[in-house]
């Protein structure tokens, strides 16, 4: 009996070793991709977002004056910002 | 040609889709469930009107003349950023340089209205590119656009009403039509000595329309005759206007009813041949 843990345990250890190093060598999670908008949004084949892109200053200016002045309350986050990304 | 040389033939299959899409498209565009966005013959007409047929698909003021008492020694009180009357105060919620705007314009004509065109152009009805007015009310054909049809572009950033999930238009259906929000004052009082709107409830039309070549959009009046809808914009329409209030809270959307006050207060001092061109004399 002893002689079968002294066998097994050394193996026991590397298993565990490698294990625990593959773990700490993995790189940290991806944080999720903050939101924009759907830029790239298409419908149907049609390039819908593309269209809205056509007014990008116009509404990223609009975006700008109401994040400044606090005014977003409908928007989930701070719209210029996350809408520049 | 038979359905058994048809299918000897291999054709059958994809005929049968073709022509399932192409009912389930007409089918879909006539869809009549829901009436919140059904189109209103008075507001209709006065869109088209207005704007000799062209179906503005977006924002659309109308500004009726709300009848005040005779207002004298009208003025602009920088001060208070307010127009003055010795009767009342009407408090300006928007900057002078658009309040200009829309006094010169309410002289030409009795409605503002923008239209982003399908080939993201814009159809301004005789405002001013570069200006603030249009830049808003293309901003909220935007925003209550992506609503209203479904798309979605701004959904990532933007809280719908009650976490509201929008359906989607079906842009590649026979029947296309075009969204009109109308913003309105239904009626004027004067509290103390201020003078207030009482807005009118937010109207979001359905319009059957038929593309141009140039891009722009026609009424479809023989698709309106028979009441054609869109179950999808009916749905969206009648969340906005069951919801406007949360709406309203919107910047660009607040700034349509500040408009629509405004305009039609220049049509009142216009009827009693205030001056106009003395009103705002410094700004």
């Amino acid at each position: 009996m002893t002689r079968r843990i002294l066998k097994v345990y050394p193996l026991t250890l590397l298993f565990l070793s490698v294990c625990s190093s593959a773990q700490h060598g993995k790189p940290d999670a991806k944080p999720a991709n903050p939101p924009t908008v759907n830029r790239n949004l298409v419908i149907q084949g049609l390039p819908v977002g593309s269209g809205y892109e056509q007014f990008r200053p116009l509404i990223s200016a609009y975006l700008k004056e109401i994040e400044a002045s606090g005014d977003y309350q409908n928007w989930k986050v701070a719209p210029a910002s996350a809408y520049e990304r | 040609m038979t359905i058994d040389s048809l299918l000897a033939r291999r054709c059958f299959l994809p005929l049968l889709a073709v022509v399932t899409m192409f009912v389930a498209n007409t089918l879909h565009a006539q869809g009549t469930t829901g009436t919140g966005s059904a189109p209103s013959s008075d507001t209709a007409g006065t869109v088209s009107g207005a704007t000799g047929g062209a179906a503005p698909g977006g924002v659309f003021i109308r500004t009726r003349a709300p009848s005040l008492a005779t207002a004298r020694n009208v003025h602009f009180d920088a001060a208070t950023n307010s127009i003055r009357s010795d009767q009342w105060t009407f408090p300006l919620q928007v900057s002078i340089a658009e309040v200009k705007e829309i006094f010169d314009l309410a002289a030409k004509q009795d409605f503002l209205a923008v239209d982003i065109t399908t080939r993201s152009d814009a159809q301004l009805f005789g405002l001013s590119r570069d200006g603030k007015v249009a830049k808003q009310m293309l901003v909220t054909d935007l925003l209550l656009g992506d609503i209203a049809k479904g798309y979605g572009y701004f959904a990532p950033l933007y809280k719908t009403a009650g976490d509201f999930k929008p359906q989607r238009y079906n842009l590649l259906s026979r029947q296309q039509f075009a969204v009109i929000f109308v913003f309105t004052s239904a009626a004027w009082r004067i509290d103390g000595s201020r003078l207030l709107s009482e807005p009118a409830k937010l109207e979001v039309l359905s319009v059957p329309t038929l593309a141009q070549r140039d891009g722009t959009r026609r009424f479809d009046l023989d698709a309106m005759k028979r009441e054609v809808r869109d179950d999808s914009i009916t749905e969206n329409a009648r969340h906005i206007m069951e919801n406007e209030a949360y709406y309203r809270q919107e910047r660009a959307v607040r700034d349509m009813q500040a408009y629509a006050d405004i305009a039609q207060l220049a049509r009142e001092l216009l009827k009693q041949n205030a001056d106009f061109a003395g009103l705002f004399v410094g700004q």
